[in-house]
């Protein structure tokens, strides 16, 4: 394992001023008073979860990954239970000793199972989406090696030349142990047009969560639509064979009932 | 964890990663050599069938099976004190629970193999799952058999999930010191971790919801192994008790297999500042509890054995006791109900030798325990005239110390290329650096 550098070499770009520290208190007043001066495109890297932060940036907000463990837990619970109906009403040959075909307590140990694994998939899948992992595009800035150490990192993005010496001002005040300015390490270059800061999003590619809901829903029906469905077919299509052979489906026990011989 | 600073716990878990010495290197090479000789013993059965194995009717359940539930026992302290203890937001699950959970995954993993050696044509496995095929052929959903390979194929997903999700920000922690081919790999392996506050703020959140989603399956699995047997009409097995029973006798030794596991590991790793007594004791007392409540149910099978007023199970029960197998009820109940007792006094559950050796003699109890249970009842069933006595095989045997040298295999690769540590969470119970604090001293 190699030791850390103190410091980084890493390209900063125009409009961006990057800023290291040492203290948590130090950042949490960057990031307050970063707030108070209107702005918000921002990044802040850690090597640990601080709620400190998180409450600062996100106000509270909770995650939308929670949807996706929602959706993903009521369709595993579907599916684990539609695997079992189905099946057994698909090989019409399992008629166990007069019991139901469709056996509600042997099937909810498979549901359960099912609910807890889609759910778990699909909570997983909803992090990538959200953390955006893999992330190997991430901006350089934010890549710095100490970050996963042990310092925290705050990095400002689309900023003008004069906000960008503003920012610059606030993030030393603030107690930053290293702040880089783009414009003026890369002095020679020319700038980008900045960017007005009415234009900026909180957060812009924050999910919508609403639209998620909606989609939520929409396959929930979808979903619940598919199994009745099917289980209609099923039903039809399995229940004519049998009476085709004599037997009874009217309590759901499929017994020999109307055999010739009894 | 007063002194430490964020910097150090890094270093410091970081330290004894990619560095063999002759010690894990003959560790590794005593692993391969019990594994060689499981696989070749497992050969030896793919070849000349399962004849091979000592079973004789009416005992069809085995070594095989005992080792099966004995692994999957073992793997259930690490999600119960990854997922449970973080839901409870208990401190001392920090320094213990990446190991224990890579222990679980590496016990699901030896468990599996277990099913599939027992039912002799191995390859003929995949018939557990569901899969479409021309004649319509489905499993029956209704035998606790099949509810055994969704539960611990659900458990060992889910686990391994948990586990992953845990290591990532570690991953990046090693990607950004290292260089080379060996950048790249962790590079991968990391998916890009940053630590941005974006990704802290889902992460956080997908990580409760993977523990709220374990906490019961710690409970469900080995409840659904117990109904493996609690299920059949077998005296012996035929009881409500099996699911809390099996339960606390997975906590039982999977802690003590963590012990067993983590002692030697935190000693040569000079990991005293985050795995030490403190820890220990903990898990002494996990075990005093779950010991406890097996001794308990050991004894609460007797009585209703006794109160059924059945001659059969009864029978059963006594000749645990004085039959031909009360050798190994008086192992297990050596093992599991006195050896933990010494616990009770505080120094002793203190003391790093008294922990590790009655650790060990829990894992040998344990496993004599599921042997009772199962050889035992099937010997000994309604008809006596097809009582027997099952004698283990040397391909048995072989397989089972095979599956020891697989687990060690795998839990020695990773200690050697993941932090067995969690370093940020570690970095969690420390206090922030504050400037506040520099200030006043």
């Amino acid at each position: 394992m190699s030791a850390l550098p103190k410091t980084t070499d890493e390209p900063v770009s125009n409009g961006t001023v990057k800023s290291v520290y040492a203290h948590l208190d130090c950042l949490v007043d960057a990031i307050d008073s970063l707030k108070k001066a209107g702005v918000r495109d921002f990044i802040v890297t850690a090597p640990l979860p601080r709620h400190e932060i998180e409450e600062l940036i996100y106000e509270g907000r909770p995650s939308p990954v929670r949807w996706f463990t929602l959706g993903g837990a009521i369709f595993g619970g579907m599916f684990g239970f539609a695997l079992c109906s189905f099946t057994h009403l698909n090989w019409g040959m399992i008629i166990p000793a007069g019991k139901p075909l469709v056996s509600i307590p042997a099937f909810l140990v498979i549901t359960f199972e099912s609910t807890v694994l889609w759910g778990c998939l699909s909570t997983l899948m909803g992090m990538m989406i959200f953390c955006r992992l893999p992330a190997n595009d991430l901006q350089v800035e934010a890549q710095d090696p100490r970050f996963s150490d042990d310092v925290f990192g705050l990095v400002v993005n689309n900023l003008g030349r004069k906000q960008a010496v503003k920012v610059t001002e606030i993030l030393g005040e603030n107690g930053a142990i290293e702040v880089t300015n783009g414009y003026v390490r890369n002095a020679d270059e020319v700038p980008p047009e900045p960017v007005p800061l009415e234009e900026m999003g909180f957060e812009p590619d924050e999910p919508n969560t609403a639209m998620l809901a909606r989609i939520a829903i929409v396959l929930t029906v979808l979903i619940v639509a598919g199994i009745i469905g099917s289980s209609l077919y099923f039903q039809k299509s399995i229940g004519d064979e049998l009476k085709a052979q004599g037997y009874s489906t009217t309590t759901r026990a499929v017994t020999p009932v109307n055999r010739p011989n009894q | 964890m007063q002194g430490l600073t964020y910097g150090a716990v890094t270093r410091d878990i970081l330290r004894p990663l990619f560095k063999p010495d002759a010690v894990y290197l003959g560790l590794v090479g005593i692993s391969l050599a019990l594994m060689g000789w499981g696989g070749y013993c497992w050969y030896i059965q793919m070849i000349e069938g399962l004849g091979v194995a000592g079973y004789q009717p009416p005992v069809f359940w085995g070594v095989y099976i005992t080792t099966f539930v004995f692994w999957v026992g073992i793997g259930h302290a690490g999600t119960l004190i990854s997922a449970v203890l973080f839901l409870f937001r208990s401190k001392w699950r920090t320094g213990v629970y990446r190991a224990s959970e890579a222990m679980t995954i590496f016990a699901v993993m030896t468990a599996g193999l277990f099913p599939a050696i027992h039912v002799g044509r191995v390859w003929n496995a995949y018939w557990l799952f569901p899969y479409p095929n021309q004649r319509q052929l489905w499993q029956n959903f209704k035998s606790p058999l099949m509810w055994d390979v969704f539960a611990v194929s659900t458990y060992f997903s889910v686990s391994t999930i948990f586990f992953y999700i845990g290591l990532v920000p570690d991953i990046a922690a090693i990607r950004d010191r290292t260089s080379g081919a060996v950048k790249k790999l962790y590079s991968a392996l990391a998916f890009g971790w940053r630590g941005t506050d974006r990704q802290w703020r889902h992460y956080m959140a997908a990580y409760g919801f993977f523990a709220a989603f374990a906490t019961p399956l710690v409970l469900s699995v080995h409840s659904v192994v117990s109904w493996d047997f609690a299920m059949a009409q077998t005296m012996g097995w035929h009881s409500t008790l099996f699911p809390p029973y099996f339960v606390a006798g997975a906590i039982f030794s999977g802690c003590a297999m963590v012990i067993t596991l983590l002692m030697p590991l935190s000693i040569a790793f000079k990991w005293e500042k985050y795995i030490n007594v403190w820890h220990y004791e903990h898990l002494a007392k996990m075990c005093m509890l779950t010991g406890g409540i097996l001794t308990y149910s050991y004894g609460t099978e007797y009585f209703i054995a006794y109160y059924s007023d059945n001659a059969y199970e009864w029978g059963v029960f006594t000749d645990r006791v004085v039959g031909e197998y009360d050798w190994v009820f008086m192992v297990m109940v050596f093992c599991n109900c006195l050896a933990p007792l010494i616990w009770w006094i505080p120094s002793m559950r203190r003391n790093y030798a008294v922990l590790w050796i009655v650790a060990g003699i829990i894992n040998v109890g344990m496993w004599f325990e599921r042997y009772n249970i199962i050889a035992s009842s099937l010997a000994h069933q309604y008809d006596p005239a097809a009582w027997t006595y099952y004698t283990p095989s040397w391909v048995e045997w072989g397989i089972m110390a095979g599956s020891f040298g697989w687990f060690g295999l795998w839990f020695l690769l990773f200690i050697k290329i993941m932090p067995s540590v969690a370093i940020a969470e570690i970095k969690e119970l420390i206090r922030p650096p504050l400037k506040k604090d520099e200030v006043a001293a």
